[in-house]
């Protein structure tokens, strides 16, 4: 030890690791209380407010159909009754999925949910829909029927014709349902994990005419104020 | 084979389109994104089930205290 060095007393504190800082992020990003909430401000007892867990919901089942269709096959899921029964239910969680998510961002939109500093989850909002459609169109190419074939042809001239056509090819089946199955889910469903987080750190947006219960950014109460 | 009864759809029949000018739709999504306004309109101003009975006794406790 040189003289110039400063005694360990007097340095400063040694820097914590990453899982410290990750474990701190996340308690300041979701106090305690506020990620599993029983109270609810009262201007969420509105059917407009549903959509969302509506959507959440239905997600949940895509991806346990979505399992059952991966671990059973193709065949399976075009020649027996069972697997025409999953995949049925695979395709219609997908559109009430859909409609809920979009009927869910309509209510937002209108409400402004990007108020309150949400901008962050509004934009999660937005990039999961989108991703959410990345994900429902290669399901389409995944089918492996006429139809899927029929998309797929349609689309390589589309998506040649603005310019990205080079970065995957919507003509082959096995890519296609990795991303269907791996990539895009994957993306999508850290996407959803991290909107939620972002709805129980901030709440749920308000009516333009109502008061929420405490600010947002305020330290986290034991209960949120609602009836 | 029983066959279908000839009053429903066929699923693999041409769909029926609309066409004003440039634009085009099936008239099974217009119908799917009409139905789908209608549900937002609801959703808006349907009460919510409960919501009158509880709001109702909370008023009558808070005019207890």
């Amino acid at each position: 030890m040189t003289a110039t060095e400063p005694r360990a007393e007097q340095r400063p504190p040694v820097a914590p690791s990453w899982t410290s800082r990750t474990r701190d992020r996340v308690r300041r990003t979701v106090p305690e209380g506020q990620w599993l909430p029983d109270r609810q401000p009262a201007y969420v007892r509105s059917w407009i407010y549903v959509f969302g867990v509506a959507t959440l919901a239905a997600f949940v089942v895509v991806l346990a159909t979505g399992f059952i269709l991966a671990i059973e096959g193709v065949q399976w899921w075009h020649e027996s009754s069972l697997g025409h029964f999953v995949n049925s239910l695979h395709l219609w969680s997908v559109e009430l999925f859909f409609a809920c998510m979009v009927v869910h961002l309509w209510g937002k939109f209108f409400m402004a949910a990007w108020r309150g500093k949400r901008a962050l989850t509004w934009m999660t909002g937005v990039v999961c829909f989108l991703g959410s459609i990345g994900t429902a169109f290669t399901g389409y190419l995944s089918q492996t029927n006429f139809d899927s074939q029929w998309i797929s042809g349609q689309a390589k001239d589309g998506l040649n014709a603005v310019g990205i056509g080079a970065y995957f090819n919507v003509l082959d089946p096995g890519q296609m349902l990795l991303w269907h199955i791996v990539l895009l889910p994957s993306v999508v469903g850290v996407l959803v994990v991290l909107h939620l987080l972002l709805v129980r750190r901030h709440g749920v947006v308000p009516p333009f005419d109502a008061v929420p219960p405490e600010p947002a950014d305020a330290p986290p109460s034991t209960g949120e104020v609602t009836r | 084979m029983v066959g279908l009864p000839t009053s429903l759809p066929r699923a693999d029949a041409a769909a029926h389109y609309l066409h004003w000018g440039v634009v085009q739709i099936s008239l099974a999504n217009l119908l799917i994104i009409l139905a789908m306004i209608a549900v937002f309109v609801l959703a808006l101003v349907l009460p919510f089930p409960g919501s009158r009975s509880k709001a109702r006794s909370e008023d009558e406790s808070d005019d207890r205290h």
